[in-house]
């Protein structure tokens, strides 16, 4: 994927109209710290940010959505305008094409972790689980491109499948589609996150970038 | 909290309102854990542990608000922080504080939910505001949020009043970049000034309210000038929008969308109530059209129209909308779009819609099923309502479940059963129940149990429990105690064995209570214990009067974290597994529904996630088959 | 059509006319029993389900003719169908055996001649009777005495009957007994655990469980209660021993605490048994015996020749009064049903009322 996204919907200079990302998946799944990385890499650097999410009862397995925008200029509400998402990363295929359906546009790029969780419906044998491959091909029908990221496996090869997210924003970095380079999110590691865990999400966030990378060619 | 290369931090609007309760000089916070609120008393907590600042979790938002105001008489500054329902909860308090006046600086901190997003109902707290007669203020982004706080204590002390700063939701768990400001130096010493009481009495109520007026006029003068109202767009527009809050961003962002800054002004007030006259008829006279922007009742919106009333013979008429036009929703949270849809209405032109998209989208969304919330593998709850919807069952009389709020109210959905029939507030399970449990001379036949968690037990349930034992109800009511106030992130309460900071704490019991009511109490594990709990709860609902079971198991998602619990898993014996056939049907994974067992429909046999279960053992006491067994496994 | 538990639910189970035989009981997780109740817990979507098969209340197989089943589940006579009649009492007394200890002498004589591996009756546990399975005639012996209420016997069957390679004998009460057939029938002569010997026990109604705590302002432990008996009339009394005390409970407040499903019952003298027991009006110590089927008449011989069982003729007169207070019950289950009927249109309801064209007195 280019790196040319940004400027071309956006103007050179300025970004007049915030820069909209959303981060869909489910409680549990790492939402918040993604966002904060990406969110604190972009305030360093001088925008504007704003991010908004919705806590609560997202940890007993509800869909979590998390905007972040960025933008120079006056404060703005952290709520991404429906219609207006520039980049959609899913962690999860069920929430990903909800929240593109939601949000999106024919020009939202998606980057997409497909391992399905189960939301207790499918486990209470109220409805099937719907087949990935139709998720990721509706996806395609909305926006283009989408990108599958295997983040789940990699995470799990790693031992870690709650890196499962750092994965993910590794891969976004790979993906050229912000105007900060992956030094610049990696970095936001170290600042936010605990002495303990930071090597191994470090590791993680490698081989999201890889997996961008390789997914690209 | 750290730094970034434009001093900013990105704090989102509880760390902001924190930081604004330090800037302002508090000494004293108490609060009760709510959504969105809770975050603020969280984060005061930890980073203000090395100041000679007390940070508690009260046992409700009533003794909350009481307690902080025993340290504002005693001339500290203090704040109270709750969700909009808090305020109900310490509506008489404060309506009497009001009344007396405060000494130290007092801001009591509310967070709204419109949606309501996560709370059980909408309500708006400005309203609340002006019937308690409390000044209001509402911030529009974390950095003012942190900055009004902090001025809100001048104005609480300078004009003796306690003082109300509104937040909402996406304002409260949103972030944006803030600068920081100095935390002062504590300076006073805590002392109440005996010559001077604080009466709210009949003897000096008349006396009492004309000051209790004479304050909030001062307040309201002190209004006019605030830099937390504003304008911006030209002198005078074709449409002026008059807004608060979160919803400034919102009107600014439409206007910016649909290209109409130079026809559209937008006014923030900031400063709610009691609104500053002189500076709404200054921005009264803007324009002819006006529309307001508000979250979530016409709060603005009459005020404005009151105004607009008085003034009228001087500036004609105006074309006010919002909700009462139907421009703005009566109800549900708003968005920028909502703003740019009703700007369109009124001025022509709209947002460009991909109709293509928004068709195709429609038609796919419709078919993507909802995601139910449910209790997290091994939450105990799911057992215990297993066992109370087992007992009402073999009971046989239609018998139901009264409850509140808390984890366990999911039980009125799929995951709990739907067993949970009433629900209301804090404590209104066995209120409710106290209710029930006379009618029987009235032909009421049905049995009820009441629940209630152990944090609600202690906030809320002892006038309720103690009626139902005083008037001979016939109620079971069953404490589930799970250790901790789980739903809004697992804060310390009496029953907790630790302290808010996480300390070690003697837990106050509720089988301790109940039996020193004279209710007679038993206490189990709900999970270990499933089936004798079932029979202890049809026992009792065979009983007449208050029978109370306490169903005591630490809260399985707070074991995760603290990686407290066994490290046991359990596992389905393939060959033993029954699966989808008479005799079973599916049925761990189809009717009890833990996360943590899952079905393999290629196999046709049940089996559990590893890295997810819990190991609490649920389902090797439920399986029939015995299929199921607890092994030692896992780091 | 779907036979499974949301039917027997809708039509039973949820209802005051479950019996808690415990048939539906035992077989899988969704239908749980505690003292004298019978619950569904959670759906199954099972079509065809053994639960409501074996269920005394569900009717015969539909589509066959006279399936043979009497009692709740069809009319065969005043009693029932029946090769022979008498009367007998053990031939061994000692304290305990309250109505003649027939029951246990010939269960213990099914033991001994290999006709059973295991008795599976009734004893009284702490809160209540207690279904058990006996191997050994001490185990049997400690079961003898009427309980005047019930325990859903049939779900220990049921567990019973999974793991078990041997043959069983029950004693049941008549709904019981009924369930206890079409599960004989069912799984026909090889499967494991087969019924091997079924004896009823007649049965006018039952009290609930915690009826009796009402009635005697507690509840009787194990082994609190002796004799329990009624008088014939005039006497108006249920005579019951409490640790030795004997009191005198008026039979109008006893009979409020009837389990509401004896009221619509047809079956007094357990017409689905091979033998069924009751008492001899004025003979203590002796049990009427109606034997019914082969199973039932080789063990009675057998039993006689060997001592077990001292046996005498039924006389006319108590036979044609058998037979009366047999009627009697249908015709007073009738009149409930069609009441009852009225408002709740059951299917068990409906049957009930039609076997009033059947009976020619």
């Amino acid at each position: 994927m280019g790196g040319s996204t940004v400027s071309e919907t956006q103007g050179e200079a300025g970004l007049e109209r915030p820069f909209n990302l959303i981060i869909a998946g489910v409680g549990g799944q790492g939402n918040v710290l993604a966002i904060r990385l990406l969110g604190s890499a972009l305030l360093a650097q001088g925008y504007e940010v704003a991010v908004g999410e919705v806590y609560g009862l997202a940890q007993r397995g509800g869909s979590v959505a998390s905007h972040l925008r960025f933008w120079k200029g006056a404060p703005r509400p952290p709520k991404v305008p429906e219609g207006q998402l520039d980049i959609l990363l899913g962690f999860e295929p069920l929430e990903a094409l909800r929240l593109l359906t939601q949000y999106g546009n024919p020009g939202t790029a998606v980057l997409v972790n497909a391992d399905p969780v189960l939301p207790i419906g499918a486990l209470l044998g109220k409805f099937d689980y719907p087949d990935v491959s139709k998720l990721l091909e509706r996806m395609r029908g909305l926006a283009q491109p989408v990108v599958t990221v295997d983040a789940g496996s990699v995470s799990r090869e790693l031992g870690v499948p709650q890196a499962m997210n750092t994965v993910m924003v590794g891969a976004l970095a790979g993906s050229e589609l912000l105007p900060i380079s992956a030094a610049d999110l990696e970095a936001q590691i170290d600042l936010l996150m605990n002495e303990r865990v930071r090597n191994v999400n470090h590791e993680a966030f490698a081989a999201g970038v890889r997996a961008a990378v390789k997914a690209a060619d | 909290m750290k730094e970034t290369t434009k001093n900013q931090v990105l704090l989102m609007g509880n760390e902001a309102l924190a930081r604004g309760i330090l800037e302002g000089g508090a000494s004293f916070v108490a609060g009760y854990p709510g959504n969105p609120s809770s975050e603020i008393i969280a984060t005061l907590l930890q980073t203000a542990a090395d100041l000679p600042v007390h940070v508690e979790w009260s046992t409700n938002e009533m003794v909350a608000a009481e307690a902080a105001a025993g340290a504002s008489f005693a001339g500290l500054r203090a704040a109270a922080v709750m969700k909009e329902n808090g305020v109900n909860v310490c509506a008489d308090f404060l309506a009497t504080l009001a009344v007396t006046g405060v000494r130290g600086g007092y801001v009591v901190v509310v967070c709204d939910d419109p949606g309501p997003l996560t709370s059980s109902n909408e309500g708006d707290a400005r309203l609340l505001a002006q019937a308690l007669e409390i000044p209001i203020m509402e911030a529009s982004t974390p950095q003012e949020a942190k900055d009004m706080t902090r001025w809100a204590f001048q104005v609480s002390e300078e004009r003796s009043t306690p003082v109300m700063v509104r937040s909402v939701s996406r304002l409260s768990h949103g972030r944006a970049g803030v600068e920081l400001g100095v935390i002062p130096e504590p300076s006073r010493s805590a002392e109440f000034d005996t010559e001077h009481p604080l009466l709210c009495l009949p003897s000096v109520a008349a006396i009492s309210h004309p000051l209790a007026h004479d304050r909030l006029r001062a307040v309201q003068k002190d209004f006019e000038d605030s830099i937390f109202n504003d304008y911006e767009g030209s002198d005078a527009p074709e449409l002026l929008v008059i807004s608060s809050g979160l919803s400034v961003l919102y009107a600014r962002e439409a206007v910016s969308t649909l290209g109409m800054g130079d026809r559209v002004g937008i006014a923030k007030i900031g400063t709610v109530w009691p609104l500053p006259e002189g500076r709404l008829g200054d921005v009264l006279r803007r324009s002819k059209r006006i529309l307001v922007v508000e979250q979530i009742e016409p709060f603005l919106e009459e005020k404005v129209r009151a105004r607009h009333s008085d003034l009228a013979g001087e500036l004609g008429d105006r074309d006010i909308y919002g909700r009462r036009s139907g421009h703005i929703p009566e109800t549900g949270d708003i968005s920028a779009n909502t703003v740019a849809d009703a700007l369109a209405a009124i001025m022509g032109g709209g947002r460009r819609l991909n109709a293509t998209f928004a068709e195709a989208a429609s038609e796919i969304k419709e078919d993507l099923p909802l995601r139910d919330i449910s209790f997290c593998r091994g939450c105990p709850h799911r057992a215990s309502f297993w066992a109370i919807r087992t007992a009402l069952e073999l009971d046989g009389r239609n018998g139901f479940v009264a409850g509140d709020i808390g984890c366990y109210g999911l039980a009125a959905g799929p995951t709990g059963y739907q067993q949970i029939k009433v629900v209301h507030c804090m404590g209104s399970g066995i209120g409710n129940a106290s209710g029930f449990g006379v009618l029987r001379d009235m032909g009421m036949e049905q049995p009820v149990v009441a629940v209630a968690g152990d944090s609600t037990f202690f906030a809320s349930c002892l006038p309720g429990l103690i009626n139902a034992r005083n008037n001979g109800a016939d109620v079971v009511f069953v404490v589930l105690d799970n250790s901790v106030t789980a739903m809004t992130g697992f804060q310390s309460h009496p029953g907790s064995s630790f302290g808010p900071r996480g300390e070690p704490q003697e837990p106050l019991r509720p089988e301790t209570v109940c039996r020193a009511l004279g209710v007679e109490t038993s206490v189990y594990d709900p999970v270990a214990d499933v089936k004798r709990v079932s029979e202890a709860v049809y026992d009792r609902l065979q009983r007449p009067g208050v029978q109370a079971l306490v169903l005591r198991r630490t809260c399985s998602t707070y074991e995760d974290r603290m990686r407290m619990g066994s490290s046991a898993v359990a596992q389905v014996d393939q060959e033993i597994c029954v699966g989808e056939t008479c005799g079973c049907d599916r049925f761990c994974t189809r009717v009890v529904g833990c996360p943590g067992n899952r079905w393999d429909a290629e196999k046709g046999k049940a089996y559990i996630d590893p890295d997810f279960c819990n190991g609490c053992g649920l389902c090797v006491e439920l399986c029939s088959w015995d299929a199921i067994s607890l092994t030692e496994g896992g780091e | 059509m779907e036979r499974g538990l949301g039917r027997l639910k809708k039509e039973v189970l949820s209802h005051w006319l479950c019996t808690a035989c415990g048939a539906c009981a035992g077989l899988c997780p969704y239908i749980v029993t505690l003292e004298d109740r019978v619950a569904g817990v959670g759906e199954c979507r099972e079509s065809d389900g053994d639960c409501f098969r074996f269920c005394p209340r569900t009717g015969p197989v539909e589509g066959e003719g006279d399936s043979g089943l009497h009692g709740d589940a069809g009319y065969g006579g005043p009693v029932g169908s029946y090769e022979s009649t008498g009367i007998a009492r053990s031939g061994r007394r000692s304290d305990g055996f309250q109505y003649g200890g027939a029951v246990t002498a010939l269960m213990i004589r099914a033991l001994r001649d290999g006709v059973i591996d295991a008795a599976v009756l009734t004893t009284m546990g702490k809160t209540g009777p207690k279904t058990i399975t006996a191997t050994t005639e001490e185990e049997i012996r400690a079961c003898a005495g009427s309980k005047y209420a019930v325990a859903p016997t049939v779900s220990e069957v049921n567990r019973v009957r999974r793991g078990f390679g041997g043959r069983l004998g029950v004693v049941a009460l008549p709904c019981q007994v009924t369930a206890l057939r079409k599960i004989s029938e069912a799984e026909g002569q090889e499967a494991s655990g087969t019924i091997a010997l079924i004896v009823g026990l007649f049965c006018t109604w039952a009290l609930t469980q915690r009826g009796w705590g009402a009635l005697l302002g507690e509840e009787p432990g194990p082994d609190d209660l002796g004799r329990v008996d009624i008088p014939p009339p005039p006497a108006d009394v249920m005579e019951v021993d409490l640790r030795g005390e004997r009191l005198s409970l008026p039979l109008r407040e006893v009979k409020e605490h009837i389990r509401p499903a004896c009221r619509v019952c047809l079956d007094m003298t357990a017409e689905n048994a091979d033998i069924s027991v009751g008492t001899v009006e004025g003979r203590e110590g002796w049990s009427t015996l109606v034997i019914r089927t082969k199973v039932g008449r080789e063990l009675v011989e057998r039993a006689g020749s060997q001592g077990d069982l001292e046996r005498e003729e039924l006389d006319q007169e108590r036979w044609r009064h058998l037979q009366d207070a047999s009627l009697g019950k249908k015709e007073r289950a009738i009149a409930s049903a069609e009441v009852e009927g009225d408002m709740e249109p059951l299917p068990f309801l409906l049957a009930v009322s039609r076997v009033k064209e059947q009976i020619q007195r």
